[in-house]
């Protein structure tokens, strides 16, 4: 018994061992089921990472803005160019003056001109390199282009302004770069403070935590961090900006799969794209390429050593090393950054010192700005808008090259917001009540070099170049003559400029005045335009057609609808500044209509040619008509309503325009142009209030102020064979050789039979008046 | 190939571009305009009309422009992106350049060439009264 008991004592002694080591081993069996789960999450987990980290990295990695430049200054002997506009293109471009003008981006400014080395850059008909030129500037003209050698230089292209983006409000925006383009000294600055073991570590490097570790103690502050460019690459690419611990140990992994599936140089290069440095506005400046560009102005390979430390040390805090903000802090950082590479063997001692002593060097905040010119942006982007998702515009990093001319837009800039203070002053006008809207296209291309939608150059908002329709006023009126040109009368035939009274259906009595209250009797076609009579237009337009001149304006590339009402001829009609330099395009360009254009070409986003916006042109009016409207536009200007410009162009230069005033002195027009430039521009209020001023008086001054600054070359129309020209006098009459004749344009088979009596014919008394009567009846018209 | 040909093509197209700015707009301004033949056109031009042997139309329009933008009331740089669209089956385009050389020039072998371009686009668009005509006008300059 008792050896049973015992035995039963002892079995049952093995039984509690047996349970205790059943106990254990089913302890075991869950600690091993458990950890045998915890792996397997692990490896879910590490798994699901791993696609995580390759679906971004392969994909494309960034949502890029399309980055959007000006036209490319184009140099060439016979060029009207000042050594001063040079100098300032040069400088808008980031061109260092330095004195020999050793490398790629630097100038210097010589007797006999400018010497530039000029950069590299991939146009789209082709690339072209960078080369050391000489440009020789005489007076306000280029004569002579050259290579080092004294080898005449025939083609080149000063790279375009890159001066804006396409993006939404708050958003990143960054300009690629490839790693090769990468001074060296940035690489070995960021290595140096960042991650000295980037090369041997497999994307954490517990070294390099602990040495950074204990330099922050020894320092009583972070003054380094732990982390590997890898981690640090991951943390801003895949996670959020939470300090926990399961975050970095995410992150760790994270870091770790990276260096697994891809090499040093791609990591390191993402990196580069990738780091936050600054903020410019709701814009974001991500990437040393366009940090570059935001801080120097100038392209990331052309940075000194001292200068690519500095980018290097806003990585740790680009807003609290802010050099526009906190210079000395940026100093002592960038100065830490090149002592770290000094010690590293990076910079011999002696560079590093004299490094240290340089200034900052970045440019006066506002380069890289919202966008230089937010009012030209807008047409571009509304232009664009026709070809392309807004959705492709903001992320696929297109490159748009437009028709922007920098110096032209920042003379337009200048001339209105002085101009409007000085009318505003002078008129004791309440400051800041009068706006502004204008641009300059070329007339022989349609391409619109400046734009401005509001006095305030960088103001984003409601642009009245391409919103504010307002009355247009007798800037009509040269289509009501065209349209009577194309159809047989010619300056010289007699209008009757009486008082009229226009019964409509279904509207009241129409009793149109002249600007000046009177009426002047039977005028020639040619003086009703010059001195812009209302009631001579109207009766004019009548007799040709309300619907025809409604038509020759769809013609002229108008597409907005225009109802053929008789208050039409006055300009009763609401259209913006840009639809009238559409309008006014026709007749500078002789006749054919081309769309406005600000947009040559686009590439992708590795400078492929993507599509092109090319040239075109259809003739709307034929070469007779249009050469003798020129004639009488050209008159406005030499004796009519614009006569004041001539205090400040020469003769020579023939300018051909149009004011325009409505009801109130609501808005104050200008339309005209030279040889080479249109521009129009308009002054009115907001509140649609009056402005006291005329179309000569306000907007004709800024035109002035703008064209002025131009290099004009005269309005040079062709004469078609079609034209002659034929001395009348102030009746029309034919007036061969009589004093105080005027020679004048006609279409042939519109030149009068009757002669003057000076020139031989009947006497005044015996020539027939004006068409006045029926025409009376015919639209139920009458005499007053 | 394009290098060695360049030079004897380039003052080709050198005295022919002279003659027809020299022809181009209004009595007034006739030696002013052939003084202002660039070289960087003459340069552009050559290109260009490489290009068109190329059959890279956009290339050769695009040198073109370029010229244009120098030198726009040259009648023959308009003749040539007459040409240029030509070959490229843009005959509406071809026709308005072609009209559009025809009214800064003075000088009937361009004028013919220009007309006889037009009456090639408009019988290839179709429009065989418009190619008579145009015809008959190139055989009047």
């Amino acid at each position: 018994m008792a050896s049973k008991k015992s035995r039963r004592r002892k079995n049952s002694g093995k039984k509690r061992s047996k349970s205790r080591s059943k106990r254990a081993k089913r302890g075991r069996f869950w600690i091993r089921r458990l950890a045998l789960l915890a792996v397997v999450t692990l490896i879910g987990y590490a798994v699901y990472l791993d696609i995580t980290v390759r679906k971004k990295f392969e994909g494309s990695r960034w949502a890029i803005p399309a980055h959007v430049y000006s036209r490319p200054l184009e140099l060439y002997v016979g060029l009207k160019l000042t050594k001063p506009q040079l100098v300032q293109e040069l400088k808008l471009l980031g061109y260092r003056n330095s004195k020999n003008a050793s490398t790629p981006g630097s100038y210097t400014v010589t007797g006999k001109g400018v010497r530039i080395y000029v950069r590299s850059f991939d146009f789209w008909d082709g690339p072209s390199q960078a080369q050391l030129v000489d440009v020789g500037i005489k007076g306000n003209v280029v004569n002579g282009l050259s290579g080092i050698d004294r080898t005449p230089v025939g083609d080149l292209r000063l790279e375009p302004h890159l001066y804006g983006s396409i993006s939404p409000g708050h958003h990143e925006d960054r300009s690629l770069v490839r790693l090769e383009d990468v001074p060296e000294p940035l690489i070995n600055a960021l290595l140096a403070i960042e991650d000295r073991n980037f090369f041997n570590h497999v994307g954490i490097d517990p070294r390099g935590l602990l040495r950074a570790t204990l330099a922050n103690i020894s320092a009583g502050s972070v003054v380094q961090g732990g982390s590997t460019l890898t981690q640090q690459l991951v943390k801003n690419f895949y996670l959020s900006h939470e300090r926990t611990l399961q975050r970095k140990l995410t992150e760790m992994m994270m870091a770790v799969l990276l260096e697994v599936h891809y090499d040093k140089d791609e990591i390191l290069e993402t990196y580069i794209n990738e780091v936050y440095l600054g903020q410019s506005g709701n814009k974001a400046i991500h990437g040393f390429g366009l940090a570059s560009f935001y801080y120097f102005g100038r392209p990331l390979n052309e940075l000194k050593p001292a200068e690519s430390a500095l980018l290097v040390a806003l990585v740790k805090g680009a807003s609290y090393y802010n050099p526009f903000r906190s210079p000395d802090r940026a100093k002592q950082r960038r100065d830490l950054v090149l002592t770290k590479m000094a010690e590293l063997g990076y910079l011999d001692d002696a560079v590093a010192t004299a490094a240290k002593q340089a200034p900052l060097g970045v440019t006066r905040q506002g380069k890289w700005s919202k966008s230089d010119y937010p009012g030209y942006l807008d047409f571009v982007r509304l232009q664009l808008r026709r070809d392309y998702q807004e959705e492709d515009l903001r992320t696929e990093g297109l490159h748009i090259f437009t028709t922007l001319d920098p110096l032209i837009q920042r003379t337009l800039e200048r001339s209105v917001s002085h101009r409007l203070a000085t009318l505003e002053k002078s008129r004791k006008m309440k400051a800041g009540s009068l706006q502004a809207a204008a641009l300059v296209v070329r007339t022989d291309n349609g391409e619109v070099v400046a734009l401005v939608g509001d006095r305030r150059a960088r103001f984003i908002g409601f642009n009245r170049a391409l919103e504010a329709e307002r009355q247009i006023g007798s800037l009509i009126k040269p289509a009501v003559y065209l349209a009577a040109i194309e159809r047989g009368y010619s300056l010289a035939s007699l209008v009757d400029d009486g008082p009229l009274v226009v019964e409509q259906q279904g509207a009241a009595t129409w009793r149109p005045q002249n600007y000046d209250k009177k009426n002047h009797g039977s005028v020639r076609v040619l003086d009703a335009l010059s001195y812009s009579y209302n009631i001579a237009t109207i009766r004019l337009g009548l007799e040709v057609g309300v619907d025809k001149v409604a038509n020759l304006l769809q013609r002229l590339g108008l597409s907005r609808e225009i109802k053929p009402y008789p208050s039409l001829l006055l300009g009763a009609v609401n259209m913006t500044p840009v639809e009238m330099a559409q309008m006014y395009l026709g007749f500078a360009s002789g006749g054919f209509r081309m769309p406005l254009r600000t947009t040559r070409s686009v590439l992708t986003q590795d400078m492929q040619p993507l599509a092109r916006y090319p040239l075109s042109l259809e003739q709307a009016v034929s070469g007779e008509p249009i050469s003798v409207l020129n004639f009488a536009l050209q008159s406005v200007v030499r004796k009519g309503t614009a006569k004041g410009l001539n205090q400040r162009f020469p003769a020579e230069l023939e300018l051909a325009g149009k004011t325009g005033t409505t009801d109130r002195y609501r808005d104050s027009w200008f339309a005209g142009y030279a040889g080479n430039y249109l521009a129009v521009v308009w002054v009115g209020r907001d509140d649609n209030a009056s402005t006291g001023l005329t179309g000569a008086s306000g907007a004709m001054r800024i035109w002035s102020d703008v064209m002025a600054e131009l290099p004009l070359q005269p309005v040079d129309l062709p004469i078609p064979e079609g034209v002659e020209f034929v001395e009348v006098d102030q009746y029309g009459l034919l007036a061969r050789g009589c004093p105080g004749a005027t020679l004048l344009p006609f279409v042939k088979g519109t030149i009068p039979q009757q002669k003057s009596p000076c020139a031989g014919g009947g006497t005044r008394a015996s020539v027939s008046t004006p068409t006045k009567n029926w025409i009376e009846k015919l639209f139920d018209t009458s005499n007053k | 190939m394009i290098q060695f040909a360049r030079t004897p093509v380039a003052l080709l197209v050198f005295s022919t571009l002279l003659v027809y700015a020299g022809c181009a707009s209004s009595p007034k301004q006739e030696t002013s305009e052939a003084e202002s033949v660039t070289p960087v056109v003459t340069a552009l031009v050559t290109d260009a009309q490489a290009s068109r042997q190329n059959e890279e139309y956009d290339q050769a329009a695009v040198q073109l422009e370029r010229a244009l933008r120098i030198e726009p009331r040259n009648a023959g740089l308009w003749h040539e992106l007459a040409q240029v669209y030509f070959e490229q089956g843009s005959f509406d385009q071809a026709i308005q350049f072609a009209t559009k050389s025809n009214t800064l020039t003075k000088d009937s072998e361009l004028r013919t060439k220009n007309w006889r371009l037009m009456a090639q686009a408009y019988t290839q668009l179709g429009d065989s009264d418009r190619a008579n005509e145009a015809e008959k006008k190139s055989l009047k300059e």
